[in-house]
């Protein structure tokens, strides 16, 4: 079984964008439209079945399976988008192809105005503003089996034909287009140097810990000769 | 009620308020009757804490107490204040004796002890018409047996290079005379070489418990010698050998203690007291590090210690895991103590490292590394301030004698330290590497100035 010490990562980003509602427009109190997403620069239809969007049970269909993987740019999306005016926390069901594998969840909390953490699209009037609230993870398999990991290797980069692929069907995930990919680059570099300076302070204390112990050495030294000579009793 | 009267001086009580009982009951046997109405405190009681117990016993007269007193004889005892004397002994002063007492008679006697054989001549006062047949006082008058042998047991077990058979005579003399008064068998031994107290203890009881063990084993073996009695135990002797070098070291301590001065003793304790007081921050620290306690201990090396913590989740075929969850800290049973944990944060925070960097394998990687050389680095410091706290307390213990350590390492070691925080990648890194560090240095310089004041 070579195969076993197979390791995969599928890089991911999930999360939510929401758009303002004009006030018009609204029949149910919603104030927002907003999408939950997972999107990838790889493409996922190998690996992922469907995704089950948990959503707050005051919805209607508040339990959405989505079996279609859309196609945005060079991006592969699964998506389920509502209208509403609350923010809440939602699961994302991963549901993989391989029936063995067990599914992923993943927690997310639909934000509709801006935070600190969520990113804002557009500008303005805060009516425009779109709220961005996505994090990057990865879904790593260990031991997966060889077909299954080299299918996904066989078809990165190119979407053949039979790849199921739908058609965008909501316009404003057009926008995820425009994201970027995340990049590392950065953070890596302000890790290393923070790695280097704690090794460096290391560094440092096992010098002080290699002199109080010479030090001690030669305090017991010391206290020797003089317990010899005074003959005191410690 | 009759705390409030006797202020006022008015009321029933005060027609008895100003004559004494005691006289009162001297005057007439049916006084006591009259010291019930009204009872004088005990001298030295409070009148307050007397009224207190005057009411309780009201109270428990009228059955309002909380006790059940169905018993009646319980009632009786807890009618008055036990401090109270219930009576007084008719005729005044108490212990005196009554009119038509007699006086027994005491004659001036001659008596002879069986204690003493030297036939001297002690009078004694005994009361008259009684008759010891020996003195009283004769039975405490009790003898070791004493320790003998003969030449042939001598040679046979008791030779010994160090002592000749006349110095052993003489030692075993002194101790049946002298009843193992060590101090005064020293004293009167006067052979030479001198012999030092231990040397003399060693060799009576070496003697004594060689003989025993001989002659019981001898006794065991053989037909019972009426001659040879076996009953000679009561020499002092035990089974334990006398231990001469841990006697001689016991009495050179107690001399040492004996003969401090007054300053060595004072010095002794403010050593203690400075002991005392690092330890207790010691455990203080102990106790603000605790769980991270077993890490360093089982492994000596606290690079393993935090490689076994941070580690990926153990691969599960067909369980796929988030790289973020690699991001999480181990908290629990198997992982970091939380206050490590929140040391660990701080500096993270300090390093201006996110807490959650972009969960990518090369990140998550590299801050798995970082977080395993924070928990090192953190262990190491602890260490190192154990140590250098070990290290002024030795120095601190070998106070004035240690004048090979004039140069101060400690403050060298804080000036390097600080000298390498400026170069280093950032002074408020450095600065807020930890509180506990912070506080291990204020301790150090704490310490380090007590010594000072001691030089």
């Amino acid at each position: 079984m070579s195969s076993a010490s197979l390791t995969l990562t599928l890089p991911l980003i999930y999360g939510s964008l929401s758009t303002p509602l004009p006030p018009s427009t609204s029949s149910d109190y919603s104030t927002h439209q907003w999408t939950l997403y997972i999107r990838s620069y790889t493409p996922l239809s190998p690996y992922i079945k469907s995704v089950t969007f948990h959503l707050h049970p005051s919805f209607d269909r508040s339990v959405r399976v989505v079996e279609t993987c859309e196609k945005i740019g060079d991006q592969y999306v699964f998506s389920c988008t509502s209208n509403g005016w609350g923010e809440f926390e939602s699961l994302l069901k991963i549901t993989y192809t391989q029936p063995t594998v067990k599914p992923t969840i993943l927690k997310h909390t639909i934000r509709l105005y801006p935070q600190a953490t969520t990113g804002v699209v557009g500008g303005g009037k805060s009516t425009d503003q779109r709220v961005v609230n996505e994090f990057y993870d990865e879904i790593c398999f260990e031991g997966v089996e060889k077909e299954w990991y080299e299918e996904g290797l066989r078809l990165d980069g190119l979407t053949p034909p039979s790849l199921p692929v739908a058609p965008v069907t909501d316009a404003s995930l057009l926008m995820l287009q425009d994201f970027e990919e995340p990049n590392d680059r950065e953070i890596v570099g302000r890790l290393v140097r923070a790695v280097k300076f704690v090794e460096g302070e290391i560094g440092m204390v096992k010098d002080r810990i290699l002199r109080a112990n010479s030090e001690l050495e030669q305090a017991r030294k010391i206290e020797g000769i003089n317990n010899l000579g005074s003959g005191r009793k410690v | 009620m009759s705390d409030a009267r006797a202020i006022l001086g008015v009321g029933p009580g005060k027609a008895t308020a100003t004559v004494d009982p005691v006289k009162q009951a001297m005057k007439s046997p049916t006084g006591a009757a009259n010291a019930e109405k009204k009872l004088k405190p005990p001298r030295g009681m409070s009148r307050e804490v007397f009224n207190l117990l005057q009411t309780q016993q009201n109270e428990i007269a009228e059955g309002l107490s909380a006790t059940p007193l169905n018993d009646p004889s319980l009632q009786a005892t807890t009618l008055l204040p036990t401090m109270v004397p219930s009576s007084r002994p008719k005729g005044g002063k108490v212990g005196a004796m009554g009119k038509n007492d007699k006086v027994s008679k005491w004659v001036w006697a001659p008596f002879s002890s069986t204690a003493r054989n030297d036939g001297a001549d002690f009078h004694h006062w005994v009361k008259a018409g009684v008759e010891y047949p020996d003195y009283p006082f004769a039975r405490f008058n009790v003898h070791l047996d004493s320790v003998e042998y003969t030449e042939e047991e001598y040679n046979l077990y008791l030779a010994n290079s160090e002592w000749t058979r006349s110095d052993t005579d003489l030692l075993m003399g002194l101790c049946r005379r002298l009843d193992l008064r060590w101090a005064i068998v020293h004293d009167r031994y006067t052979a030479t070489p001198r012999r030092t107290i231990e040397q003399l203890q060693h060799r009576y009881y070496s003697v004594a418990s060689r003989l025993t063990h001989v002659r019981l084993t001898l006794a065991q073996a053989g037909p019972i010698d009426p001659s040879n009695p076996i009953s000679t135990l009561g020499t002092g002797s035990s089974s334990q050998s006398f231990n001469l070098s841990y006697e001689g070291e016991r009495r050179r301590q107690l001399e040492v203690a004996w003969k401090r001065s007054k300053e060595e003793e004072q010095e002794e304790n403010d050593l203690r007291k400075e002991l005392k007081m690092v330890e207790a921050q010691l455990r203080k620290l102990k106790k603000a590090g605790k769980g991270e306690e077993p890490a360093t201990n089982t492994t000596s090396d606290p690079h393993e210690a935090a490689n076994s913590l941070f580690h990926r989740p153990l691969p599960t075929a067909n369980l796929p895991y988030l790289q973020s969850a690699r991001l999480e800290n181990p908290v629990g049973v198997n992982g970091l103590s939380k206050t490590l944990i929140k040391k660990m944060e701080l500096v993270l925070q300090e390093l201006e490292i996110e807490e959650r960097p972009l969960p990518t394998k090369t990140v998550v990687d590299i801050y798995d590394h970082l977080r395993k050389s924070i928990v090192t680095l953190l262990t190491l410091q602890k260490i190192a301030s154990k140590k250098e706290n070990l290290l002024l307390n030795k120095k601190a213990e070998m106070g004035k004698s240690g004048d090979a350590f004039e140069r101060d390492p400690v403050v060298n070691m804080n000036q390097r330290r600080s000298g390498i925080s400026q170069q280093g990648m950032k002074r408020k890194s450095m600065e807020g590497m930890s509180a506990q560090q912070q506080a291990q240095h204020a301790l150090m310089q704490q310490a380090h100035t007590a010594k000072k004041l001691k030089k």
